[in-house]
């Protein structure tokens, strides 16, 4: 991501996160869709490809919907598939 | 727009913790509520700036003979359709909570009661029929100090809670409850049929009125649930979660926006977060919260 997408993070637990947008909205990330967001974190991007997510996540289960979900709260802006 | 001449036979200009609230009423039932519930505030002089500044009083016309009623205005605005007459003095309290809640926002201001001992500050957030607002009236009554039965302010610059102690607002059961349980506990008449039940004010004890300028430091945040057929406990609640709903109980944390963000997470952070059940043994839950607080401390 990059700086014209203001975003804040924290996290009570590693399964845990806290995002707030610049928007306004605050979501609560739980599980696999916390650690999926925590590879946007860790290289920021807005951009991402699901066959290289699927390389860095530990259930592959349902992740399509993890990323829908995750576009739906505009933490991730497009997808290249 | 106020109608110049709306009467007015009662003013005045009260220190009630961080703000200052000059208010203007022809209602009986509001000064002899003042009277009563605010009598140990300091006074200021009608000269002193206020924060706020809050009438009461009964539109002339043909209201004032039939189903009379009363309005509320903030400054030269009334939020709020006017009410029965009757129910001025909770319309009173009520508006003025509007008013902190709406404009206050140098705090982060959550929907909850607060209390302090030894130094520490217990949040109670709560939805209505949470029975955050009973608790709280057990509590102060229990040598708690009453910091606020409704808004809890959050002051980022000091990371501590500002006090804004004012009458503990009751409902229907609990009005009996807390009132045959504290005997000592002075109550404003109880009004009826308002859209929240049967509603009494508590007047807040008068160590919690003397140390009004005293700030705490938040500690514990106890989301209380009322339910009479479980067993009282006490558990742990995750912080992200806890977060979450006290962003949700929060009046301006949306206004704030990344300062909101920030604020509530310095404080959930210096917080120890748990959820409680309790089914009104108000003696078990003293003793709970007093264990907590000593352990903590």
């Amino acid at each position: 991501m990059d700086n014209q997408f203001d975003y804040q993070v924290v996290s009570f637990l590693p399964e845990l996160l806290v995002y707030h947008s610049g928007s306004g909205m605050t979501h609560l990330l739980k599980g696999d869709l916390a650690q999926i967001f925590q590879i946007f974190l860790q290289q920021p991007s807005k951009t991402f490809r699901s066959d290289e997510i699927e390389k860095r996540v530990d259930s592959h289960q349902d992740l399509s919907v993890l990323l829908n979900m995750l576009q739906r709260k505009d933490m991730l802006i497009q997808k290249l598939d | 727009m106020i109608k110049k001449n709306a009467a007015v036979n009662y003013g005045s200009v009260l220190k009630i913790g961080a703000f200052t609230v000059r208010i203007e009423t022809s209602v009986s039932s509001v000064t002899e509520g003042i009277a009563l519930l605010y009598a140990g505030y300091r006074r200021l002089s009608d000269k002193d700036f206020a924060d706020f500044f809050v009438r009461i009083y009964s539109p002339p016309g043909i209201r004032r003979f039939w189903r009379k009623q009363v309005h509320f205005a903030f400054d030269q605005y009334r939020p709020f359709k006017p009410l029965p007459y009757s129910q001025a003095l909770p319309f009173f309290e009520w508006g003025l909570n509007w008013c902190i809640s709406g404009y206050a926002h140098q705090y982060l201001i959550i929907h909850a009661a607060v209390v302090e001992k030894h130094g520490q500050a217990l949040i109670l957030p709560g939805e209505p029929g949470s029975g955050k607002s009973t608790l709280c009236a057990a509590l102060v009554n229990s040598g708690w100090r009453l910091l606020s039965d409704e808004l809890t302010l959050y002051e980022r610059s000091s990371g501590l809670i500002v006090p804004v102690p004012r009458p503990v607002s009751l409902k229907n059961e609990s009005i009996d409850l807390i009132h045959s349980t504290f005997s000592d506990a002075l109550f404003s008449p109880t009004v009826h049929d308002t859209t929240k039940g049967s509603v009494a004010l508590m007047k807040p004890p008068e160590e919690s009125v003397k140390r009004m300028m005293d700030k705490a430091l938040p500690a514990v945040v106890v989301f209380p649930k009322y339910q009479p057929d479980k067993k009282l406990s006490l558990t742990p609640f995750n912080k992200a979660e806890a977060f979450m709903k006290l962003a949700e109980l929060s009046f301006n944390y949306p206004v704030l926006g990344a300062e909101g963000f920030e604020s509530l997470y310095e404080l959930v952070e210096q917080c120890k977060t748990f959820n409680f059940v309790y089914a009104g043994d108000f003696e078990k839950a003293m003793d709970c919260f007093e264990q907590l607080i000593l352990e903590i401390k």
